[in-house]
């Protein structure tokens, strides 16, 4: 069975690569904030603005289908009026009086009058049933006989005894007394008509007596209204696009108005048991069925309309409203744009900056305009600049005077072992002719050397420091014929201790080319070492001629400067004091130092304060210093 | 990978949504559908409207009877036309019966057994509760009578004095013709004629004579052609057609009578106390009093007319009472037999009779109370007269167009008794027409 290996599918692959890419795509904060903003802003919009839509979508459907109901039920309201006067039209005939003969029962019940009579008296009142409403297309009374009065507008046309024969006994109800309401047919029972009426029948009572008149019918009266009524209340409300008006009776379960003809309803006529009273509409197969009963009747108006019909009156308002919604992200998307690009242009900058400043370009600078965190950032990006650049050329400096010095005494180390062979035959020359001064001063001269070039370290002990002034000073006593010495005056549990090298001979150089050479006389240059608070005290003293003031500011100025001396005159004395006073500093720190003092006539005093690096230390001090 | 974390939803949601516009029927309500669907009532009522201070009595009634029981719902209605009970069997054709409703004739109706019984308690509250067969089918609701109203500032001014018997009436009228004004006028909304002065001859010349008169009309056994009736229609249509009646009277409305008696020109009128109301309503002085505060005679009394009231003596002189009933209520069987209407009805029922509403129906009618509690009411003078000399009279009821008359003869008997008081034909055909009239009206009644 082979083993599956989950690092191995190119699923994880994918993965892989997807990680990385996402690793090493570099996203600008610019880039993330105006996408936060879209995301939040544009995305709040859109929620927001459905939400909006979808509560408004859901008031003006609920607005619409209530215009519609009430399109319902003023329709309805129409027909019960049309209904309460048709009441009152039935009831006539109990009220109505033959000027001769009284009221109907007691007209019919007259054996004296001829069935003409009768008929005439009865079509009489018949036609003032007529004439009280103009949709009223025909009244007739059947009585249980068959006999049959009518009367019509005209033209008039002929009974079909037949077929009212018929029609009375489909519609015939035996027992009631009430008003029966009868759905839009053809009238077809008045010969050669076409019109379309929905009828209003009611059992006539006999009202002889109260006993018949509840149990006895003299006959049914029917009154055949225009299906016009209902076509003109309806066109006279308004319906909605698209809207259908339909009339049912419920109790038959047929339409008893569908001015619709040829189209198929039986839909409705099926979903008719959903349309209870508690409700004002049903949603059934993406139609909407808004009803209403008319009052006292089985009749329902119903108004149907298609669900794309209904949402096609306010699709111009969601049109609009999505149209806002687009256009205010593109707004906010814009405005975004510009805010961050503006917001993010000093951390643009910054990061310039520092990409400048990496590359080694310490002069750039960022330019502080506000007064917010950012600008807070670039303050400390131009402070840390500039202390890296000062510091940078602090130690830069540093370096140079070191290698001044070395090479100060490395040019005087040319052929090194050419000069120690050639120094020491010419020794052993003076030896040969009993020179001893001139041997001298090339041993002088040769331990000088050695300790040039021999010792090529920072760090040397005070002993040896000491005992290079003293070959220097071999050489100096010899050639200005004793009338110098050297004084020193340390203590030998200090001579051990280090110090940078060559830090004494050049002042002591200077003690002797300054100060001794232009006096008279015999000069001493002193050289004394205590360990004084932790530091160790050097003093280099000579009895020369001192410095005036000005001269002991200026020499004090130049070392307390960061350039270099350049004057030409002083230039090698002055490299070599400032030399030894630049070098003290940089590996020291600003509290290591030398000190001149001098007073005209009487000499200077060149005081360093070192620190004090026992041998065993040393290692860790250069390390620490240097 | 991204695509699909949109896409999944998306699919959710339109699987959500298809699923949900399934097959089903939705049903929906709107908000502001109009419920108010009308409910049947609690009751319906029906009364008779033929006077329209009877209409706006019943209706005041019913709204104060809503007020206190809002929980019944009261439907009211009244007649349109000018035959009450033709209506009312109209309403029965028409399958409206009423629950509870004036009736004319309780008899007729509960023969067709359409009458609901009304409970002992309720009957009790009514002196004389109409009864069949133990059964309290109908409860008068206010009575009426017939009386001479006479114009008191004319009695006063020629010193005449009320009459104490028929002799004396006549010998008044004669007075009266002598002085220029005319003595008596008829007709009128009351029926004065055709219902008041046959029947107080028929009292006088008939009743008195043979108590049972009617019931033995009914068993055959006496007839309007007797003597006794007769002469009774004889002294009717010589009083009707004689000079002491304002001419044509019996065609005048009642404004028409009251202007005449305003202007002094008929002295007296045979009605019942609604006219004198009347009387007070056209001319509201004639309730000034003819004295001072200080009980002096007024010096320049210019009022036209103070109504005054007498029930009519007979020859003997004794006051002749009719008591007829203006109103009666009854309550359908339909009603009666379920108990949330019968509870309403009953409740209906005693508070008419309750003394502060029954009240300010009789105030408004100016009728007499029928109820056991005597109930009297602010009214002039006269008019309190009236309810208390009726309340202690002794009352007849047993006059031609009662309850036991038959049903239809009563409005048939007005016919033919207008003719005899127009003198358009002669005492002879009058009795053989009213006796053919009882005839056809029980055979009616019979079938």
């Amino acid at each position: 069975m082979k083993k599956f290996d989950w690092k191995k599918t190119r699923l994880y692959k994918l993965k892989e690569w997807i990680d990385t890419q996402r690793r090493e795509r570099y996203i600008s904060l610019f880039t993330k904030s105006v996408a936060a903003m879209i995301v939040i802003g544009v995305l709040s919009l859109m929620l927001m603005g459905m939400a909006i839509y979808n509560a408004y979508q859901g008031s003006l459907q609920t607005l619409m289908l209530s215009n519609m109901y009430r399109t319902t039920l003023t329709i309805g309201r129409n027909i019960h009026s049309l209904l309460d006067e048709m009441e009152e039209n039935t009831t006539y005939l109990y009220s109505a009086q033959s000027e001769d003969y009284g009221y109907i029962y007691e007209l019919l019940a007259d054996s004296s009058v001829g069935s003409d009579k009768k008929t005439a008296e009865i079509n009489d009142m018949l036609r003032n049933i007529l004439y009280r409403n103009q949709y009223i297309d025909h009244v007739f009374l059947i009585f249980p006989d068959g006999e049959i009065c009518s009367a019509m507008r005209s033209p008039e046309r002929m009974v079909n005894t037949y077929v009212i024969g018929q029609w009375y006994e489909e519609t015939y109800t035996e027992h009631s007394r009430k008003m029966q309401l009868l759905p839009v047919h053809q009238a077809d029972y008045y010969m050669g008509t076409r019109e379309r009426d929905f009828t209003i029948s009611r059992n006539i009572m006999n009202t002889s007596t109260i006993e018949s008149a509840s149990g006895e019918i003299l006959g049914t009266l029917y009154i055949d209204i225009s299906q016009d009524f209902l076509d003109n209340i309806i066109h006279e409300t308004r319906l909605e696009d698209g809207s259908q008006i339909y009339i049912v009776d419920q109790k038959r379960r047929e339409f008893a108005y569908n001015p619709y003809e040829g189209q198929e309803e039986d839909d409705l006529l099926s979903f008719l048991e959903h349309m209870d009273g508690r409700y004002q509409y049903i949603k059934a197969e993406g139609d909407y069925y808004i009803y209403s009963e008319v009052p006292g009747t089985d009749w329902l108006v119903i108004e149907k309309i298609s669900s794309h019909h209904l949402e096609d009156s306010y699709q111009a308002i969601r049109n609009m409203t999505l149209l806002i919604i687009l256009g205010s992200a593109v707004v906010l998307i814009v405005v975004y744009y510009f805010y961050s690009k503006r917001s993010s242009q000093p951390i643009r900058n910054l990061a310039g900056a520092m990409e400048s400043i990496e590359q080694g370009n310490l002069d750039t600078r960022v330019a502080v305009r506000s007064n917010d965190e950012i600008s807070y950032l670039a303050r400390g990006l131009n402070q840390m600049t500039e202390n890296l650049q000062a510091h940078i050329k602090r130690v830069y400096i540093a370096e140079i005077r070191q290698r001044e010095a070395e090479i100060e005494a490395l040019k005087t180390q040319i052929q090194p072992h050419y000069l120690y062979n050639t120094l020491d035959v010419i020794r052993m020359m003076a030896v040969t002719h009993d020179d001893g001064e001139t041997a001298e001063m090339i041993d002088g001269l040769s331990g000088q050397l050695k300790y040039l070039m021999g010792r090529a370290k920072d760090m040397v002990s005070l002993r040896d420091e000491i005992e290079n002034v003293r070959n220097y000073f071999k050489i100096i006593r010899i050639r200005y014929e004793n009338r110098f010495s050297l004084e020193v005056n340390v203590g030998d549990d200090i001579m051990d201790l280090q110090v940078p090298q060559l830090i004494l001979q050049p002042v002591v150089e200077n003690a002797v080319k300054h100060g001794l050479k232009g006096k008279k006389g015999e000069g001493v240059v002193a050289i004394q070492a205590s360990v004084e608070q932790d530091a160790l005290e050097i003093t280099v003293m000579d009895n020369g001629t001192g410095m005036t003031p000005e001269r002991l500011e200026y020499v004090q100025q130049v070392l307390e400067s960061h350039e270099t001396e350049t004057h030409v005159k002083s230039r090698r004395a002055s490299i070599g004091i400032k030399n030894v006073y630049d070098r003290i500093r940089m590996i020291f720190g600003d509290q290591y130092h030398i000190q001149i003092s001098s007073f005209e006539g009487i000499g200077t005093i060149v005081k360093y304060r070192l620190p004090v690096i026992r041998p065993e230390e040393e290692t860790e001090q250069e390390d620490g210093h240097v | 990978m991204r695509k699909a974390r949109i896409l999944l939803p998306a699919v959710v949601c339109l699987l959500c949504m298809t699923a949900c516009s399934g097959e089903k029927i939705e049903t929906g309500e709107l908000a502001e559908g109009d419920t108010q669907e009308s409910q049947a009532p609690d009751l319906t009522l029906f009364f008779s409207g033929e006077n329209t201070v009877w209409i706006s009595a019943i209706e005041d009634l019913c709204s104060a009877f809503s007020k206190e029981y809002p929980q019944y719902t009261l439907e009211v209605e009244y007649s349109s036309g000018d035959d009450y009970t033709e209506e009312l069997k109209a309403k029965e054709a028409l399958d409206e019966f009423p629950d509870i409703f004036e009736i004319e004739d309780p008899y007729m109706f509960e023969e067709a057994d359409m009458l609901g019984a009304v409970d002992g308690e309720i009957g009790e509250l009514v002196e004389q509760p109409i009864m069949d067969d133990g059964k309290i089918c109908a409860l008068p609701f206010y009575g009426t009578s017939y009386g001479i109203i006479y114009n008191q500032v004319i009695f006063k001014e020629y010193g005449l004095s009320v009459p104490n018997t028929y002799g004396e009436f006549l010998e008044l009228c004669g007075q009266l013709k002598n002085l220029g004004i005319t003595p008596l006028a008829v007709g009128g909304s009351e029926s004065s004629a055709d219902q008041g002065w046959i029947n107080y001859f028929f009292l006088k010349d008939v009743e008195t004579g043979r108590s049972t008169w009617i019931q033995d009309r009914i068993s055959g056994k006496v007839s309007f052609q007797d003597p006794e009736v007769t002469e009774a229609l004889t002294e009717f249509r010589d009083l009707m057609t004689g000079e002491y009646v304002l001419e044509d009277s019996i065609n005048m409305g009642d404004t028409q009578i009251i202007s005449y008696m305003i202007d002094q020109k008929v002295a007296m009128y045979y009605g019942t106390p609604a006219m004198l109301a009347k009387i007070w309503e056209a001319y509201p002085r004639a309730m000034d009093s003819d004295k001072t505060p200080l009980g002096e005679e007024l010096e320049n009394d210019t009022v036209q007319i103070r109504p005054g009231w007498f029930y009519m003596p007979d020859d003997s002189g004794t006051r002749i009472v009719m008591e007829q009933t203006g109103s009666i209520w009854a309550a359908s069987k339909a009603c009666m037999g379920i108990p949330t209407k019968k509870k309403a009805a009953d409740t209906f029922l005693k508070f008419c009779y309750r003394t502060e509403n029954y009240r300010k129906v009789l105030q408004a009618m100016n009728g007499m109370p029928v109820t056991n509690d005597g109930v009297l009411y602010a009214a002039p003078a006269v008019q309190q007269n009236v309810i208390i000399d009726y309340r202690y009279a002794d009352r007849i009821s047993r006059y031609l167009g009662n309850m036991e008359t038959p049903a239809s003869f009563r409005g048939d008997m007005q016919e033919t008794v207008h003719s005899l008081a127009s003198n358009t034909i002669e005492v002879g055909t009058a009795a053989r027409q009213l006796d053919e009239k009882w005839n056809e009206a029980e055979k009616e009644q019979a079938e």
